[in-house]
């Protein structure tokens, strides 16, 4: 027989057919359900860690990007502000007449210079005397706008 | 005209149980097991020649089928689908095993051939593929049962296909030759 003849298919056939039966075994199936659910599951659970995960990772850079930016915002010395504002009303010259938007202001600071005596009395934190003297800069600042436009009158 | 109702992997499937099947429904995976599992079995025991490592082929291939048949597009029978996925599973076997080595291959038809057969253990054509080295008894499986090209083959094992010929013509002479005083001893026995 050349080597050109030879296949599997004719020498099989002169051969007994097998005896042994290829059947797979019965509990074969169930064994592979059994992996392929648990393998399902595990990729669920993946899934979810993943998702909570990313979660977790956002809520991290959101707060982290809070910080930065309370960080990176510029904090106004409230106090040096309305020092230099006191100065520069110091500077202007008394007005003859009181304006009564000038008393209001006027008025509203001494009650304001009571409060923050009172505060650094009882040994306030900086965070509480902030405010005090971010209003106190405001009312300057009222004040001082007040004052130029009375000076600006006058000399008219 | 052939009446005859196909068999094995080139059974079809019906257009129902794949779309519940591709939904990941176990009731189709199980329907479609029981249609191919017994085909997939023999293809893998076949290329493996041991019962537990054709069960674990089997086990894998269903798994990777389950995995994948979303993707399953059916641009080729299922049936045929899923043979070459049962087959790529027992190359990846055999890969495992470390019998694709060019050297291995060569080396294993030596010892093979140093051993002495035993005409009378070689009672069917499966037991007489025992005696091959787990990659030429592949390469006979795939092309001469499951009607794989030397194309195809090369593809799959990464070699030349003329390598795949000369592999298929040494298993082939081989086979003969320790088929021959089976086979006539068959004969006198019917």
């Amino acid at each position: 027989m050349s080597e050109q003849e030879l296949n599997f298919r004719d020498l099989a056939a002169r051969l007994p057919a097998s005896a042994t039966a290829h059947v797979p075994p019965a509990d074969l199936w169930p064994r592979i359900v059994a992996t392929h659910l648990n393998r399902r599951r595990q990729r669920r659970w993946r899934r979810l860690a993943a998702g909570g995960g990313a979660l977790v990772l956002v809520a991290a850079l959101a707060i982290t990007a809070g910080v930065w930016r309370h960080a990176a915002t510029p904090t106004i010395d409230w106090q040096a502000r309305a020092q230099a504002l006191e100065l520069q009303l110091d500077a202007l010259p008394t007005p003859a007449a009181s304006n009564p938007l000038a008393q209001l202001a006027e008025s509203e600071l001494a009650h304001l210079d009571g409060n923050l005596q009172a505060a650094y009395d009882r040994g306030a934190a900086p965070r509480d005397l902030d405010p005090l003297w971010q209003r106190r800069s405001e009312l300057l600042d009222a004040l001082l706008s007040v004052r130029r436009q009375q000076v600006l009158l006058s000399r008219i | 005209m052939n009446d005859k109702p196909a068999t094995g992997f080139a059974q079809d499937i019906d257009a129902m149980i794949l779309a519940r099947a591709q939904r990941g429904d176990m009731a189709a995976f199980e329907e479609i097991y029981r249609r191919y599992g017994r085909a997939c079995f023999q293809l893998a025991l076949r290329l493996t020649g041991q019962r537990q490592t054709a069960e674990d082929l089997v086990h894998e291939a269903f798994l990777k089928m389950m995995d994948t048949i979303a993707s399953y597009r059916g641009e080729a029978p299922f049936g045929a689908w899923f043979k070459r996925l049962t087959a790529n599973a027992g190359i990846d076997w055999l890969r495992r095993q470390r019998h694709v080595a060019d050297t291995g291959a060569e080396a294993s038809f030596e010892q093979i051939a140093a051993a002495e057969a035993d005409p009378a253990g070689l009672v069917d054509a499966d037991s007489l593929l025992a005696h091959l080295p787990p990659r030429a008894r592949t390469i006979v499986v795939l092309h001469e049962l499951e009607g794989y090209t030397h194309a195809e083959l090369a593809g799959l094992f990464g070699q030349s296909e003329s390598y795949s010929k000369s592999i298929l013509a040494r298993a082939l002479k081989r086979l003969h030759a320790l088929a021959a005083p089976a086979a006539s001893t068959s004969r006198v026995a019917l």
